[in-house]
């Protein structure tokens, strides 16, 4: 009988006294009743127990020649200067993806909106701004603001002759003297 | 439920932690004293690792000579213990990886005549009681089974178990969360759980009293 799938992480942290109190009850009452778990936690017992049994050699002694050789090895070597501990921090740190990771995504933001905000303002293809591209090419050769020109226009097409009248109607006034009845007596006089 | 080995008890008391102080401020005769205390407890560590004893004198050394170079790392969240056991089993795995070793050769062929003339039994069994034998057997063969693990997972048994720190401990000496030293001690000992070796061979093992 197999212990249930989502009990097993559990069952081998109370064998090794990591599950916090309530857990633990939970789970015992668990095991009540059902076998499959109850075996689990006796197989990993088993394994626990085995393995708290070892020994690390309690007869082995550091003589006093291994001291005296860490001694010697000891005086050769010095403690890290600050620019390595430095160094084996960025490494250690940079070396750890999940610090890395963030790091570099991080980066690659920054890289991404300082390109953008240099870059510049691109055109737009929407066809509104088209359209008013195209208008101001085609007032670059609009024939002159004469009655005869409109005519001719005219006689091309109503169209055309709409689409001129509203270039010239949208283009900027052209630095000129406007002439008022005060202005036309001031302009006689200089003349 | 494991109960926790008598054996390990830790060893710091406030004179190493004044000891530590010292070295900390960069006193190397206060690190020697600190050495001398913990010296032998850490030999008996890379001995229990790889079985060699000329090999685990000079992972004990080095380990102390690297735990004495980089101090600073030591932040305090675990034993001091625990962290220089950190230490030795990264050598370990590196000198593993550097020279393609096989682990756990403590009971095979010169190795083990070495072994015993440094635990001063020199191959006498019969000397030995029955008891003591068949328990050192069954110690080997438990080792045996826990160097087949992967790397990170023998970390974490052997300093749960040989170390004996808190899982705290464990995840502060590994630089790690307790959540991963968790997971690698569920996913190590379910692997443990299923080896052939270690459930069959055992029991088979105190049937044939002790003659495997």
């Amino acid at each position: 009988m197999k212990p249930c799938a989502q009990n097993r992480k559990l069952i081998v942290w109370l064998a090794l006294n990591a599950l916090d109190a309530q857990q633990a009850r939970h789970l015992r009452a668990h095991l009540e009743t059902c076998e499959g778990c109850r075996r689990y936690l006796a197989e990993i017992s088993n394994v626990t127990e085995r393995l708290a049994e070892g020994e690390a050699n309690p007869d082995i002694e550091a003589s006093e020649i291994f001291h005296r050789k860490v001694a010697g090895k000891l005086r050769a070597a010095k403690p890290d200067s600050p620019g390595e501990i430095m160094a084996a921090y960025f490494r250690g740190t940079l070396l750890n993806w999940r610090v890395a990771l963030p790091a570099i995504a991080a980066l690659v933001v920054v890289g991404v909106t300082v390109a953008t905000w240099r870059q510049p303002p691109v055109v737009s293809s929407s066809p509104k701004a088209a359209t008013e591209t195209s208008l101001a090419s085609d007032a670059d050769n609009d024939p002159a603001p004469t009655l005869a020109n409109y005519q001719r226009v005219a006689n091309q097409s109503l169209d055309k002759l709409d689409a001129l009248l509203t270039r010239q109607g949208n283009r900027a006034l052209p630095s000129m003297t406007i002439y008022t009845a005060s202005t036309l007596a001031l302009a006689k006089q200089s003349f | 439920m494991a109960a926790l080995n008598p054996t390990f008890v830790e060893m710091e008391t406030p004179d190493t932690r004044s000891l530590l102080d010292q070295a900390r401020a960069g006193d190397a005769g206060a690190f020697g004293e600190i050495c001398r205390v913990h010296g032998t407890r850490l030999l008996r560590q890379a001995v229990a690792l790889c079985g060699n004893v000329t090999l685990a004198e000079d992972l004990a050394q080095d380990t102390l000579v690297e735990a004495w170079k980089g101090l600073h790392r030591y932040n305090g969240r675990c034993q001091f213990f625990t962290w220089l056991c950190a230490i030795l089993l990264n050598r370990y795995r590196n000198v593993l990886r550097k020279n393609r070793l096989q682990p756990a050769a403590m009971f095979a062929g010169r190795d083990q005549n070495e072994f015993e003339k440094h635990t001063g039994n020199l191959a006498d069994h019969a000397a030995l009681p029955d008891q003591a034998v068949e328990r050192r057997e069954q110690a080997a063969l438990v080792r045996q089974c826990v160097q087949a693990l992967p790397a990170k997972h023998q970390q974490v048994i052997h300093l749960r178990f040989y170390v004996d720190d808190s899982l705290e401990g464990i995840a502060a000496a590994l630089g790690c969360s307790v959540g991963t030293v968790k997971s690698r001690l569920f996913h190590a000992l379910d692997k443990l759980r299923k080896m052939n070796a270690f459930s069959a061979l055992l029991s088979d093992f105190k049937t044939k009293g002790g003659m495997l």
